[in-house]
């Protein structure tokens, strides 16, 4: 089986295009099935996410589709002109195609390096292809690998750790801040956009209540009725500011809407209960000094996206250790990919010829019960003969029916499972006699029937030497 | 050199100090690597440790306890000092718990263990306990220290978060700890778990003191004192919630100080329970018949 990958992201189409090619659930289970009635014998997996949308698929060797067959009707299906989809779309055969899903599952492809979620969308995309029964003995094995190696890069590196945006990183200073969100009370100064994305972030972690104060009023109830929150009144922040625990500050004010002065009485009131500011607005909306409070944990847009900048470059150092497993893992893969086929093809082929040997075997012993003991030398060479034809009856008519190039690998791949190099070899330094042509063979029984419609005409190496172990 | 007293006493302590040596190395390992590393090397070594504290506990038990009770020198205490910390350990290893917290508790262990095996070979000496006050006061005075040590390490690991959360920088080493809110409740929960045990030690105390008929400067001794201001800070602690210029950084510094503090009075008294409680003095008689 050979397997293939086809398809676009992040890093090689537009957003435009990405979403074109897209597929939902549903679309892709129907994809799924709609590619297979075109090629029933393949296997596929189809993985879309907002960042890529990518076709795993495997199928006998040599046999359709290819990846310009899919192209093809991407384009068809998709309405997108052939020339700009073959752009944008990549394709891998292979071991290539193999490494590239381990990179994606282990999050080395994302947008953002080391992500988690796209293991479990991969998980997605095979769970979808294995209910459709589209995941056979190839992928299925593949996308287990696939899956295992995403979660060991997860384990053994660095790779998934630390937030990548300011406000996962200020949620991340709250978790080592609080231990329970339950009882605690955010509040907002500011309804701006900045203000909304950092709450959008704070609101996962479920506080008991959430503040949002602004100086129009309309535009904190809007802002509040998004989070199932509460407007305040801005003017009377002081009484705010008291039950807050989170304080998230984004306003538009050209200078410090809260001195030291009155944070101080603020802390007094609140009994010095910690409680962490997130001050993003610039100019800053918390005057500096605030920080050198006890119990006080202020954190501004700098030391918010300091974070972030470490936990990029910490990532990016574990780059090289996750390729070096994702190496070792694909090694293994295609390893293991390799020795099933191969166990499956073996047993295959030898069921195929014990059937065929038990046909000819039962055929000459019913003619041997009615011979004489003269005859069965005769008859055994006949049966040695008509086993051999039509063993390699189908090999050499597929030899002699393939296209120029591919007869060239095959007779490369006879010669070389049979070991006929070596009897070449032997046969050109020291010509054997010329082949037997089929009337110097003993005329066989009347009653025989004719050999399957092989030639006789044997190979040089045919009748060499056997082949040495 | 001088034998040990108890041999089979100071090769476990030297077996459990080497593990919870050992042990430390990996926990220090674990927080300066930035990628996740297994615990279950360190849960094993604390289990092993567990079970050689708990086979030295069971074996002078049997050997040893007499009249004198669960404590018959200051290795027993230490022993039993030892076995609750790492049962603590253990209980914080659990995977929905607190393993971070063994980078902190480790040291303290590893510290008490050494300090069992120096004093198992070279400074051994039971204590001289006689009536049941004694045997009460030295449990409680044991437990009681636990309490206070457990209350100091937490005190020690919110000192460090708060600093840690206040340098601003990325979280890999974070991660791994409980929050600073989770930390000062249980420097709370230490306090109150640990003033009733050590109001119980200083009451046991104070009878065995005024059974010697003291006089007045002997109600100002330095051991009477120290345990005073120990009672004192604890008396603080467990306010916590009621008294907010104690809380937070305040709090973890007022625990270390009562370990400092007993520190010293374990050192003031234990000369005092090696020699024993001396007899009762008879009253001065006022005049004849």
């Amino acid at each position: 089986m050979e397997i293939l990958c086809l398809g676009l992201s992040h890093q090689t189409a537009p957003v435009e295009l990405r979403e074109r090619l897209a597929l939902s659930s549903a679309q892709t289970l129907e994809r799924i099935a709609a590619l297979r009635a075109l090629w029933p014998g393949i296997e596929l997996v189809i993985l879309s996410t907002c960042n890529r949308t990518e076709y795993y698929l495997a199928r006998p060797l040599d046999q359709e589709p290819d990846a310009q067959m899919i192209l093809d009707h991407l384009a068809q299906w998709h309405t997108i002109p052939r020339p700009e989809l073959s752009r944008i779309l990549y394709h891998h055969t292979g071991q290539a195609a193999v490494e590239h899903l381990f990179n994606v599952a282990g999050g080395l492809d994302s947008m953002v390096l080391g992500e988690y979620q796209i293991l479990g969308q991969v998980r997605e995309a095979y769970q979808a292809a294995h209910s459709l029964e589209a995941a056979g003995r190839c992928l299925h094995p593949l996308f287990q690998s696939a899956l295992a190696a995403g979660k060991k890069l997860r384990t053994e590196t660095a790779i998934g750790e630390g937030r990548l945006s300011v406000g996962s990183v200020a949620v991340e200073f709250a978790r080592h801040l609080f231990d329970r969100m339950e009882d605690k009370t955010l509040l907002c100064i500011g309804a701006g956009k900045m203000t909304e994305l950092t709450l959008r972030h704070f609101a996962e972690l479920k506080p008991g209540k959430i503040l949002i104060a602004n100086r129009s009023m309309d535009k904190a109830r809007e802002l509040a009725g998004a989070f199932s929150a509460q407007a305040v009144d801005f003017f009377a922040l002081a009484d705010h500011l008291v039950a807050a625990d989170i304080i998230i500050s984004c306003t538009g004010a050209s200078q410090p809407i809260i001195s030291r002065a009155l944070f101080q009485k603020v802390i007094k009131r609140r009994r010095s209960r910690p409680v962490q500011i997130i001050d993003i607005a610039m100019p800053r909306d918390f005057e500096p000094s605030i920080a050198q409070l006890d119990s006080v944990y202020l954190y501004n847009l700098d030391d918010l996206q300091r974070v972030v900048a470490d936990n990029q470059q910490q990532r990016r150092s574990e780059t090289e250790a996750c390729r070096r497993i994702i190496r070792r893992e694909v090694e293994d893969c295609c390893r293991q990919l390799r020795s099933h086929e191969l166990g499956a093809l073996i047993r295959n082929l030898r069921h195929q010829l014990l059937d065929l040997a038990e046909a000819e075997a039962q055929r000459a012993a019913r003619r041997l019960a009615s011979a004489t003991p003269e005859q069965f030398q005769d008859m055994l060479n006949e049966h040695a003969h008509r086993l051999v034809n039509k063993m390699l009856h189908k090999p050499l008519a597929g030899l002699g029916q393939a296209a120029t190039d591919h007869s060239a690998h095959l007779a490369d791949a006879i010669r070389y499972l049979f070991d006929l190099e070596q009897q070449s070899a032997t046969q050109a330094d020291h010509p054997a006699a010329p082949p037997a042509s089929a009337s110097d063979a003993p005329r066989p029984d009347s009653s025989a029937p004719a050999s399957e419609g092989l030639k006789t005409q044997s190979s040089p190496g045919a009748k060499g030497p056997a082949k040495s172990s | 050199m001088t034998l040990p007293k108890d041999i089979p006493t100071t090769l476990g302590l030297a077996a459990a100090s080497l593990a919870a040596l050992a042990a430390c190395a990996l926990a220090a390992r674990r927080l300066l690597r930035p990628a996740m590393q297994s615990l279950r090397a360190e849960r094993l070594i604390c289990i092993v440790i567990m079970a050689i504290l708990l086979f030295l506990l069971t074996y002078r038990i049997v050997r040893f306890t007499d009249a004198k009770g669960l404590v018959h020198s200051h290795v027993d205490g230490i022993l039993l000092l030892a076995t609750l910390l790492t049962g603590l350990l253990v209980y914080f290893h659990a995977p929905t718990r607190m393993p971070a917290v063994s980078l902190f508790f480790l040291p303290v262990l590893a510290f008490w263990l050494l300090w069992g095996f120096c004093a198992s070979w070279w400074s051994y000496e039971p204590f001289n306990i006689v009536g049941i006050w004694e045997k009460v006061h030295l449990v409680t005075v044991y437990l009681g220290s636990m309490a206070v040590a457990a209350a100091a390490i937490f005190g020690i690991m919110y000192l460090f978060l708060a600093a840690r959360l206040r340098k601003k920088r990325n979280f890999a080493t974070l991660d791994r700890f409980p929050s600073l809110e989770a930390v000062e409740r249980r420097i709370l929960r230490s306090a109150i778990i640990g003033f009733p045990i050590l109001t119980i030690g200083i009451i046991t105390g104070l009878l065995i003191q005024n059974a010697q008929r003291p006089n007045a400067a002997d109600w100002l001794s330095p051991k009477i004192l120290l345990a005073a201001a120990i009672w004192l800070v604890y008396g603080l602690m467990i306010h916590l919630p009621f008294l907010p210029i104690f809380r937070g950084r305040r709090a973890a510094f007022l625990s270390i100080l009562g370990l400092v503090i007993l520190l010293v009075l374990h050192r003031v008294s234990l000369p005092a329970a090696i020699q024993g409680v001396p007899p009762a003095q008879p009253p001065v008689s006022r005049g004849g018949a």
